[in-house]
């Protein structure tokens, strides 16, 4: 299952593609399924294509959620995978 | 959270692949919803996951709604029924335009994509569906699978029947059923191959061990089923069940383009007590899954080989995350 983390766009770049941050960490995606995409909005990647483009509030809001899953369920989230 | 990676792993002896793996750094995201009030995971799944939203969405609600016993008839709504499948159709084409025109090196066909794209996103109504479908049906007619010559070098898993929700309950068993689902005591594929086994072309590559080429065929019949259900949505409308399964115990299933997907919901008052997810990916990259047999005794000439080998199997096997494939020597 694909998880929707919502990424920030650092940068826009030529030929539909732009830099976006994930968790610290730059990587290229394309966003030729999305449109009117700017420097510091929020998309939802699959696979190194923006999907959908998130509007600040309902971003903040993901991540808000994300968060309160906190720590300690992330550990056990992620203990066990094969 | 990270979204993670598939790792899979080729073990190569410079004339064929002896052995394949599969890891996982993808989180079991459905532990974490443990002790979360009901309402705050209707809340927080559709915002949890991307490219199968509404599928999540639907077996999260539906189950739920089982295992909170407020309803004898749980079923899906209409709305329920057409977003999963405009859903299924969007990651089909997403399949066949976008990833393998591009593994096999052919002309992008990004822009047709984008056009099927743009047009499922504007369907509105059961009007709207029924002109899409018949667009897309008319569409389908002109297009065929990519073709390979690959065939089976060792007996293949078994295809995951169609179960409803309530046959489910007795197949879920121990507790790494969700990470590494096996039916029977044995690995399964799901997916388009699984509902369309009896399709006659389907049917005929299968008898011949063209597997490969069996899931590509599948995966067109798939998208004329969907594409004729918009049509006629009482023809897909098994596409999505649920059941209460146990006192506060509610379990959906949803079959999505990859496959068969089921939550399992267990409530404790108005808080989880224990929630799974199964999804499609677990069950085509278990470790003893149709990915890992299909793998082992292919012949490869070369590691370049072996890597473009385990992408098509992959690939036709439809993961729902990145995948990354290394190649060792023996």
């Amino acid at each position: 299952m694909c998880l929707a983390l919502p990424c920030r766009i650092v940068e826009l770049r030529g030929a539909d593609q732009a830099l976006i941050d994930v968790a610290g960490v730059g990587k290229e995606i394309s966003l030729a399924l999305v449109e009117d995409v700017a420097v510091g909005d929020y998309v939802i990647v699959h696979v190194g294509y923006a999907l959908t483009r998130l509007d600040p509030e309902g971003a903040e809001k993901t991540l808000a959620l994300f968060a309160e899953l906190g720590a300690a369920a992330l550990q056990e989230a992620t203990r066990g995978v094969a | 959270m990270e979204q993670g990676v598939l790792q899979l792993e080729l073990t190569w002896d410079g004339r064929q692949i002896v052995a394949a793996g599969v890891a996982s750094t993808r989180p079991m995201a459905a532990r974490a919803l443990r002790g979360l009030p009901f309402a705050r995971v209707l809340e927080f799944v559709p915002r949890l996951f991307g490219l199968c939203r509404h599928a999540q969405d639907s077996a999260a609600r539906l189950s739920l709604l089982a295992a909170r016993g407020q309803r004898s008839d749980i079923s899906a709504t209409p709305a329920q029924t057409l977003a999963v499948t405009l859903e299924a159709i969007g990651e089909h084409l997403w399949r066949l335009l976008l990833d393998w025109p591009q593994l096999r090196g052919e002309p992008s066909r990004q822009g047709e994509f984008l056009l099927w794209r743009k047009r499922l996103l504007g369907v509105a109504d059961g009007l709207g569906a029924a002109a899409f479908g018949a667009r897309l049906l008319a569409w389908l007619d002109a297009e065929a699978p990519p073709c390979f010559d690959d065939r089976l070098r060792s007996a293949p898993v078994a295809l995951l029947p169609r179960l409803s929700a309530a046959e489910w309950e007795s197949h879920f068993h121990g507790d790494h059923f969700s990470e590494r689902p096996t039916f029977a005591g044995q690995p399964a594929e799901t997916g388009a191959l699984a509902r369309h086994a009896d399709d006659p072309a389907v049917s005929a590559l299968l008898a011949d061990g063209q597997r490969l080429q069996a899931r590509l065929q599948a995966r067109y019949a798939d998208l004329r089923g969907l594409a004729r259900g918009l049509a006629e949505p009482e023809q897909w409308s098994t596409c999505l069940d649920a059941a209460a399964v146990a006192e506060r115990c509610g379990l959906a299933r949803v079959e999505t383009a990859r496959g068969t997907l089921l939550h399992r919901v267990e409530l404790d008052g108005d808080r989880v007590a224990r929630y799974a997810i199964v999804a499609p990916t677990e069950w085509n990259f278990h470790p003893q899954g149709a990915f890992v047999r299909e793998m082992a005794g292919r012949p490869a000439r070369t590691r370049a080989e072996a890597a473009l080998a385990a992408r098509r199997l992959a690939l036709s096997l439809d993961p729902c995350a990145a995948f990354a494939v290394t190649v060792d020597d023996a």
